[in-house]
This record gives C-alpha cells, sequence and structure tokens, in this order.
C-alpha cells in the first residue's frame, strides 16, 4: 500500500511537471505569436510613413516647380541710387538664361524713377515694376576761408566738395556778414540734391582789413607793406611786414605765409608766387658738325628762365650722324612749373676736307721734337716709330676713304685702328724724308690690314714698318725683312707680293 | 657580422649616390671673346652694356640703329660691325662667329654715362666723379677697371668725347 501511494505520487508530480511543462511551451508560442504580430504592425506602421513622406515631398516639389514656373520675377522691386543692378537681382532664384528683353524700358541706376522692366526666361516672359529713389544726401566737405579787402567770396569758395549721384547745388544756410572785419564768424553751407536730400556744415570766414593774398610771378622782387595795404598813407610803427621775406626763396612757384601787422594787430597773409613764364631761348643757331666728330648740340642754344631751373631736351631723332645731310633737332626747356618752350635749328653733318698741308704743319711740328739732321734714316724712322708706338691708342675705328683725313684724326684723338697708324707712319715718314710705300692686305669681307714699307737707304731696300701693334700682333714690327715678318703672320700679313717690288 | 656588412652596404650606397648625383659646372672655351670685361658699364634705356660681352645679348634691347655697317678687322677675330644708336655707337669684334663689343662711344653731349659725366663737361668734373685717373696726358684721362678702360678725350679743356674700350686690342 506504501509502495502504491508512492508510486501514485511520482506519477502525479511527473503529471504535474508535464502540466507545467505543457503550460511553459504553450506560453511560448502565445509570446511568439504576440512578437510576430506586433512585428507586422511596426512594418505596416512604417512602410505607411514612407508613403505619406514621399507623397509629401513630391507635393512640395510640385509646388516649387508651379512657383518657378508661374512667378520667378518680382513683380516690383525698390532700390536706392546708385545701386548696381542686373536682371538677377530681380529673380527669386538663379536661372542663367534670363535676361531684359528688348523692349524693356532701359534705367540709369543713378537717375531715380519708376521704370517698367521685361524679363524673358525660357519660353516666358515676365514683368516688374522698379522705382528708383534717392534718398541719400549730398556729401559736403566744406573749408574755413580768410578773404582780404580786395577778395569777393562766394558760397563756393567754402566748397571743399560736394558729390551726389544727382545735380547739387549749394547755398549758405547762413551768410555771411560783410561788417564783421577782423574777427572770425560761423557760417553754416547747404548742399541739395534734386530729390531733395540736403546736407549743411558749419565753416568759419574771416574777413581781413588788409589785402590777403599778394601774386608775383617767379623771379619778381619781394613785395613791400605797401602791396598788403590800400590806405595811401601809413604809420610804419603800427603797420609793417612782420615775417622775414628773405627767406622766401621767390624764383619757386608756391605759396608762402607771412605775417602782417595793420594798425597795431597782427594778420595772416600770403604771397603767391607763380611760374606762368615758358623758359626763353636766346640763343639758337645752326651748326656744322663733321663725320667721325662727336656733336655738341647744347652749346649751340642757350636758355633762361624767370625761376631759374628747367630741364632741357634734345630730339635728335632725325639726325644720323654718319650719314652728311641737314637734320632738323628740337630743343625743348621745360621749368619746374610745366611751362615749356622749343626751337628747332638745323644740323648739317658734312665730310671733312683732306686739308694735307694742315697735316704736314703738324707732322712737322711733331719731327721738330723728336728728329735732327744729325741722325741717319734708320735712326729717324725708328724715332718716329718709338713716338707712334707711344703717343696713340688701338680703337677700332678710323675713316678708310683718305690717308690725310685718317691722320688728321688721329692726330685729333690719338686712337685709331691699322689704317689710322698706316697713315700717320706715312705723313711722318714723308715729311721726315724717309722712302715709303703704302701695303695692305685684303681677305674681304673677312680681314684687312694696312702697313708701310721703308727704304732707309742702307742698301737692303724695302723693309716692313707696322706701327700698329696690339695684344695679338705685340712685336714691334720696325724695319723688318719679309722673313722676320713671316714668322709672326697669322694672316694679316699675307699680302700679294706681285702688287710690289721685292721686299727682301 | 650580419650588421657591419649591412652597414657597409649602406655607406658604399650612400656614396655612389652621392657621386652620381650633384652638378658638374662645364665650363668651355669660349674663344677669345669669352669673357666679358667688368669695370665701368655703359648704360641705356634700362639696359647694361659690358665691354667684351656678346652683343647679341643685348641687340633687341637696344632696338633698331640709326645706321649699322660692317668692315674687315684690321685687329682681331674677323669681321668688324658698327652699330650706330642716338647719342653712341657700339663696335663689336669677332671670334668663331660671335660678336663682341669692342667699344661704346659717345657721338654727342645728349647722353651721360651712369655715374653723370657728358661731353662737354670739364676735366675738373670729371675728376670730381671719377677721382683721380690711372692715367692721364694733354689729350685724355684714362680710368683703368677690370678689364677694359673709360676714357675721356679732352679737347682744351673740356671732354671731347667719352670711350669705354676693351684692353683685348692693346699691345
Amino acid at each position: 500500500m506504501k509502495r502504491d501511494r508512492s508510486i501514485q505520487k511520482k506519477i502525479d508530480r511527473q503529471k504535474v511537471v508535464n502540466y507545467m511543462r505543457a503550460n511553459d511551451l504553450a506560453a511560448k508560442e502565445r509570446e511568439a505569436a504576440l512578437h510576430e504580430r506586433q512585428e507586422r504592425r511596426r512594418k505596416k506602421r512604417s512602410r505607411q510613413l514612407i508613403f505619406r513622406l514621399s507623397m509629401a515631398l513630391l507635393a512640395l516639389l510640385l509646388v516649387i516647380v508651379a512657383i518657378l514656373l508661374i512667378f520667378p520675377v518680382y513683380s516690383s522691386a525698390r532700390m536706392e541710387a546708385g545701386t548696381k543692378a542686373t536682371v538677377k537681382d530681380f529673380l527669386r532664384f538663379h536661372f542663367p538664361n534670363a535676361a531684359f528683353t528688348k523692349d524693356s524700358e532701359k534705367f540709369d541706376p543713378d537717375v531715380p524713377g519708376i521704370y517698367q522692366l521685361q524679363i524673358k526666361n525660357g519660353l516666358f516672359q515676365y514683368h516688374c515694376k522698379l522705382t528708383i529713389e534717392d534718398t541719400t544726401p549730398p556729401e559736403l566737405e566744406v573749408k574755413d576761408l580768410i578773404a582780404g579787402i580786395t577778395d569777393s567770396y562766394e558760397v563756393s569758395s567754402f566748397v571743399e566738395s560736394a558729390e551726389d549721384l544727382t545735380d547739387v547745388t549749394v547755398d549758405y544756410g547762413k551768410a555771411p556778414d560783410a561788417s564783421l572785419i577782423g574777427e572770425k564768424q560761423e557760417l553754416s553751407i547747404l548742399a541739395s540734391d534734386t530729390a531733395g536730400n540736403t546736407t549743411e556744415k558749419k565753416a568759419t570766414l574771416f574777413l581781413l582789413p588788409i589785402i590777403y593774398r599778394v601774386n608775383l610771378e617767379a623771379g619778381a622782387a619781394a613785395p613791400d607793406i605797401h602791396s598788403f595795404v590800400t590806405d595811401e598813407e601809413i604809420n610804419e610803427e603800427e603797420t609793417y611786414i612782420v615775417s622775414d621775406l628773405s627767406a622766401i626763396d621767390f624764383n619757386t612757384a608756391r605759396e608762402n605765409d607771412i605775417e602782417v601787422m595793420y594798425q597795431g594787430t597782427a594778420y595772416p597773409a600770403k604771397i603767391c608766387i607763380a611760374d606762368t613764364q615758358a623758359p626763353v631761348f636766346t640763343l639758337s643757331e645752326s651748326f656744322t658738325s663733321f663725320l667721325g666728330e662727336s656733336i655738341r648740340y647744347k652749346t649751340h642754344v642757350t636758355v633762361t628762365d624767370n625761376s631759374g631751373a628747367y630741364d632741357l631736351k634734345i630730339d635728335t631723332s632725325k639726325v644720323n650722324p654718319d650719314a652728311e645731310g641737314s637734320y632738323p633737332v628740337v630743343y625743348t626747356a621745360t621749368d619746374e612749373s610745366g611751362n615749356s618752350s622749343s626751337v628747332e635749328i638745323t644740323l648739317t653733318v658734312a665730310k671733312k676736307t683732306a686739308d694735307e698741308e694742315a697735316l704736314f704743319s703738324r707732322v712737322d711740328a711733331i719731327l721738330a721734337e723728336i728728329i735732327n739732321d744729325n741722325m741717319t734714316q734708320r735712326e729717324k724712322a725708328e724715332a718716329i716709330f718709338r713716338y707712334i708706338k707711344d703717343s696713340f691708342i688701338f680703337v677700332n675705328d678710323s675713316d678708310k676713304s683718305n690717308y690725310v683725313l685718317a691722320a688728321n684724326t688721329m692726330l685729333d684723338l690719338g686712337q685709331g685702328d691699322c689704317y689710322s697708324y698706316y697713315a700717320i707712319a706715312k705723313a711722318m715718314l714723308t715729311r721726315a724724308g724717309i722712302k715709303n710705300m703704302d701695303i695692305c692686305y685684303y681677305n674681304r669681307p673677312i680681314r684687312e690690314h694696312y702697313w708701310n714699307l721703308v727704304d732707309v737707304e742702307d742698301g737692303h731696300g724695302w723693309y716692313h714698318y707696322d706701327t700698329c701693334s696690339n695684344e695679338y700682333v705685340p712685336e714691334r714690327v720696325c724695319l723688318w725683312t719679309t722673313a722676320q715678318l713671316m714668322e709672326v703672320n697669322d694672316g694679316r700679313y699675307s699680302y700679294d707680293p706681285s702688287q710690289y717690288p721685292p721686299i727682301p | 657580422m650580419k650588421k657591419i656588412i649591412v652597414m657597409f652596404i649602406a655607406v658604399m650606397t650612400a656614396v655612389v649616390l652621392c657621386a652620381c648625383g650633384g652638378e658638374k659646372q662645364i665650363t668651355g672655351d669660349a674663344g677669345q671673346g669669352g669673357k666679358a670685361a667688368g669695370g665701368y658699364l655703359f648704360e641705356t634705356k634700362g639696359t647694361k652694356v659690358e665691354i667684351d660681352s656678346e652683343m647679341s645679348k643685348i641687340e633687341d634691347a637696344l632696338g633698331e640703329p640709326i645706321s649699322y655697317f660692317e668692315s674687315e678687322s684690321c685687329a682681331i677675330g674677323d669681321l668688324d660691325k658698327v652699330y650706330t644708336y642716338s647719342g653712341f655707337r657700339i663696335d663689336t669684334y669677332q671670334f668663331d662667329g660671335i660678336d663682341y663689343i669692342s667699344d661704346v662711344i659717345f657721338t654727342d653731349d645728349t647722353i651721360s654715362t651712369p655715374e653723370g659725366a657728358s661731353i662737354g663737361d670739364s676735366v675738373d668734373n670729371v675728376k670730381e666723379i671719377y677721382g683721380e685717373p690711372t692715367s692721364e696726358d694733354d689729350q685724355r684721362l684714362i680710368y683703368e677697371k677690370g678689364e677694359m678702360k673709360l676714357v675721356f678725350l679732352i679737347d682744351g679743356t673740356t671732354v671731347s668725347t667719352i670711350e669705354y674700350l676693351t684692353k683685348k686690342l692693346e699691345a
């Protein structure tokens, strides 16, 4: 019996457990089903939300497109005069192809008024009423004024600047009292534009009992007290110039502030020096210059100016110093105040004449110093060679048209090229009574060289004699044989022997 | 041992790279007229003209000359050329086909040296500007600087010509 009860208890307990398990399972199944339903509902709501948002966006897009198509341009606009406006300022959105039509009213942004504008964008045309207003008053800058007894003073004398987009008129707000002499008085200056906007500024007028401003031309003498007063007779102890006028440069255009005592009271005054006179050419002469010589343009004009200072420009643009002819030369003198004057002269470029007598005269004077009758021909030739080598320098240029010209130029300038050296040697040898001959080498268009042949009557015959040497031919080719010469010949001495007598 | 070998290789690599890199300054033989003379420079319209320098380098800047001619050289090189501009003249000599400036000669008193000397100035003016000359005689004041000379030819007491000259043409 007890055993049966125990078994029965076990069976009962097992039944309970089984029941509990079955309940748990059912509960879990119910819970899962609940979750599944909730998840389906959530997804459904989500889909509905997305759908509604899409519809709203679509609706908004449609509205925007409608606005863009129907109302892209403001129907009216207002702007302040002076504002820079373009067509895009009239558009609600950016349309790159929008533009004013041809029959759109042209408007000046500086001119107030009402303008009817037509704007085209794509296929559609729109109207806009533009109103330009001027509500900005003029900009006014004024200055104080000092006026002497002989000066007039208009309202404009007080105005430094009066600017507005429209026309500006200036007038007194409070006019000056002409009877207030010797003391400062305050005035008001009004500037008004065409729209009626006004600006008022204060200024001071100081009326003096003397002449405030004395005008002089540059170079004039210093004024005395009578230049500043209108009184015929003055008391020099009470009326005089206080400032030291010696400190003023009366040649320079400028305003100079001074002080004047009038009847015991000091007043300011000005000495205004202006230069209105142009420089004057007191001398201008046409002249001649020679080919190969430097031209001294400045020595053929003389200029004076009341200020004492001027700048001289010389226009030689029409001159060719290398060609004979007559050329205009324009001189222009300008002073520091900008006054200028000009003069034209004629420069004649001419060829020097070959004056052999003059050359010989000069050469004879040189020979008298370096040779004498006790010398042999050789000694004379060597003395001449030394003189030429020591006295002239090589410059790669000469006039090769004539040996006399070249020799004279060599003496004038102290320099020349191989032709110049040959020429001066020829002149000196000839005048020294030494037999000589010209010799040269041509290899045109590359090279040519000139030197001398000399016969010193020693029985040898002709010698080579080249007073022109330089870094490349440093040897002193003085009375050399041909063999000696050929040892240093770099090509310049490759003369044609058939053109000359035998040269040992 | 391995570290030593690695360091050695690294050092040798660096040495080789240094040898391969860098730049060698190559100076060719430019012939007789190769090197500019330095010294006093003439200046016109913002262009500096240096004696013994190549004419081609400044020819465009100087513009069209008033006149130009060529002549056979009797000094150095081959063809001499003469360019005349307003106020001055440039002569050149030629080497290996290159034209070098042999001199600049003032032709009138409308121009001045960069230091302020002009034709027509007195000898005292010139000495005030340039100091005592390297040499002088009755006809000229010579100021030598670098490989060139600045020569003032004197006519009486005033300058008649101003010349920038190369020394290459001297004995």
